[in-house]
């Protein structure tokens, strides 16, 4: 039995734009203006951006504009919120949307060119969906989404649905964890039963995974375990929280999931010469059965 | 052929056996459901709808590999859901002389003392971690009632009360954990009635092996855009579905059909399924982050633990089940450090979500 304490929140979408999460454009400390003339309305769940006379509808559905980013260019990006992170590119000299996606956990590196982040899946899933994560740069022309991790055959499928459960990923920390000179992003990630600390360096637009597993035991973990811990915590539960230590080290935490009552399990220090390649994988299409159509006319 | 098949249990650890017979050909046999017990082994009551199919791969003459069901879960065949979980515990002494019982819907904490008239003592109880429900000093034999004082236990995992009387003591095992101050939202599928946007052609799936599926249907586009978003709708003309790229079917069974995508292409469903493949209920189901199904390894909520929701002020609001996962839970709300949505079906709306957060009366 569990037991939780209900808060009572009403929750309003909103109308206009909170710019309350400065983070979003790299940088927590520097809260952007919102370009002059420009103001966001939400209509049943569609963003419409007013600007400069024109009305511009922003991809993706919306439940709350979180931040609006100013880009390069006379470009922005707006964070919409409300199932994951939808998020637009906007060309307002063009009046136009260059690239909409919806994602999880989106995250923007310090300097605000880089967003990291979790393609979005369907949370209510009859089946096990594998993380894939992203980075889009978001200086570039088109905001092209790229894969950095897994890393996947060229000459296999990147078909979600193909992935075997055996190679199912699963996401295993609170955040992306970007380096202070925006050049790696880190986080914890889970698959076949290995626990792996991961970083995505995108220095020069060259993008590399690499990997270490944590493993229990490590002769990089100070353990500062609570005996509160011991008691509700399996050995298993545990997920990473990073900070980086100079451009070399990495100070790495193992923690439980939840918000307040989460437990420390461990801290430990790695560096980043530690971590090695990540391998690429090649994800066969499966094999299924040719499907059968009926015209709606026969069923009626 | 005639055997048996455990099916997974979304509320009780242990699966629910159900007796099978039929037949088939080329190793693919498709087998009627029968006989379901009346409960589960934690005792919630199971209401049969037979007859169920299942396909199974055999990989030997007496065992094989459940490939697909009706209702794709082995829930189908759940109406109600589940008692709740415990939550009274109680412990005396022998001989008598202290009965204590903790219920913590009531969130109360009953003390009967027994033995002679003239007796009379001090009575103490605490949690196991020290935190006090009462201390008072000269009392007789007789039944006494105190505030439990749940609803101020720090969060954590509570495993046993023990309380002392006279020449009495007792340790009374419980097992219950609080959570800390936790934000309840709510949701629902969406629903095409309530869309406006304009018709877009859609292929739509039976849910069975047939891979049968129906062209030149149309579903509004916001709707379209909610399920895929959201993994369930509500439509006009097929009742339930999801997006193909997350049904069992999609990813086991069938092909989609030619020039269709993931994006236009559902599957039909009875029952709305939660993240835990089980179905979900208004007022019943919660949803929680990270994943409650093993995937997740939420180290707080798995699928199918019950959570006695309660007021700030101590009063218990209901007991509902972990079933679904909330993308967006991962972080408290103002000034509550967890988040978990409700599923209810009060609202509906074309957006999955867009509804105030859980209200109850107190008292």
């Amino acid at each position: 039995m569990k037991l939780s304490l209900l808060a009572f929140i009403a929750t309003t979408a909103l109308a206009q734009i909170s710019q309350g999460h400065p983070e979003r454009c790299g940088d927590p400390l520097n809260v952007q203006a919102i370009p002059a003339g420009l103001s966001i309305s939400i209509v049943e769940s569609k963003g419409l951006l007013q600007y400069d006379g024109a009305l511009i509808e922003l991809g993706g559905l919306q439940r709350e504009i979180d931040q609006v980013c100013a880009l390069p260019e006379n470009r922005i990006v707006v964070f919409g919120s409300g199932y994951g992170d939808n998020i637009n590119i906007v060309d307002l000299k063009q009046k136009k949307v260059v690239v909409s996606f919806a994602a999880y956990s989106a995250a923007t590196s310090p300097d605000g060119r880089w967003l990291a982040m979790r393609a979005h899946y369907p949370p209510q899933s009859e089946i096990q969906i594998t993380e894939m994560y992203m980075v889009v740069d978001l200086m570039s022309r088109d905001g092209t989404l790229a894969l950095v991790y897994p890393r996947l055959a060229k000459n296999g499928s990147s078909d979600r649905l193909d992935f075997p459960e055996t190679l199912n990923h699963s996401w295993r920390s609170e955040k992306f964890y970007w380096s202070p000179d925006s050049k790696i992003v880190a986080f914890g990630d889970i698959s076949a039963g290995e626990l792996d600390l991961v970083t995505v360096s995108v220095a020069e637009g060259k993008i590399e995974a690499r990997k270490y597993p944590v493993k229990k035991g490590d002769q990089i973990w100070r353990v500062e375990t609570s005996s509160d811990c011991e008691d509700t915590v399996a050995p298993h539960e545990k997920w990473i929280g990073v900070e980086f230590n100079g451009s070399s080290w990495l100070d790495v935490q193992l923690h439980t999931s939840g918000g307040a009552d989460r437990c420390e399990r461990a801290r430990g220090q790695l560096s980043l010469s530690d971590l090695q390649p990540a391998e690429t994988i090649t994800v066969e299409r499966r094999k299924m059965k040719m499907s059968r159509g009926i015209s709606n006319a026969t069923r009626r | 052929m005639t055997g048996s098949l455990s099916l997974p249990d979304p509320v009780c650890s242990a699966n629910v056996v159900v007796s099978i017979n039929g037949s088939g050909s080329n190793g693919i046999f498709t087998l009627t459901g029968s006989s379901p017990p009346p409960a589960d082994a934690c005792g919630n009551p199971i209401q049969a709808n037979p007859p169920f199919t299942f396909s199974v791969n055999l990989s030997s003459c007496s065992s094989g590999v459940q490939t697909f069901a009706s209702g794709l879960s082995g829930s189908s065949y759940r109406k109600s859901l589940v008692a709740p979980g415990t939550l009274v515990w109680t412990r005396n002494t022998a001989p008598p002389g202290l009965k204590i019982t903790l219920d913590i819907a009531a969130n109360q904490l009953t003390a009967v003392l027994s033995g002679p008239s003239s007796q009379q003592g001090n009575l103490s109880v605490t949690y196991n971690n020290g935190a006090s429900i009462t201390t008072v000093g000269g009392l007789h034999p007789g039944s006494y009632s105190y505030p439990a004082k749940v609803h101020t236990l720090a969060a954590g995992q509570y495993s046993s009360v023990n309380a002392s009387w006279a020449n009495s003591s007792l340790s009374v095992p419980v097992s219950f954990r609080v959570s800390p101050l936790t934000r309840f939202s709510t949701y629902n599928v969406s629903s095409e009635a309530s869309c406006t946007a304009p018709a877009t052609p859609v292929y739509v799936f039976e849910n069975d092996a047939t891979c049968t599926y129906h062209y030149g249907s149309n579903f509004k586009q916001d709707f379209v855009s909610f399920v895929n978003l959201n993994g369930t709708g509500d439509s006009g003309e097929f009742g339930y579905v999801k997006p193909y790229g997350v049904t069992y079917l999609g990813k086991n069974v069938c092909n989609l059909p030619p020039n269709a995508t993931s994006a236009n292409t559902f599957v039909k469903i009875k029952d709305i399924t939660g993240s835990c493949n089980s179905t979900v209920y208004s007022g019943q189901s919660l949803a929680v982050n990270p994943n409650p199904n093993p995937d997740g390894n939420n180290s707080n909520y798995l699928c199918g633990d019950k959570v006695l929701i309660m007021g700030l002020g101590g009063q218990a609001n209901s007991v509902r089940a972990v079933q679904d996962y909330c993308p967006v839970c991962n972080t408290g709300f103002g000034s509550t450090q967890g988040h978990i949505d409700s599923f209810d079906t009060t609202n509906k709306s074309c957006a999955a979500s867009s509804f105030t957060d859980l209200t109850f009366r107190s008292g």
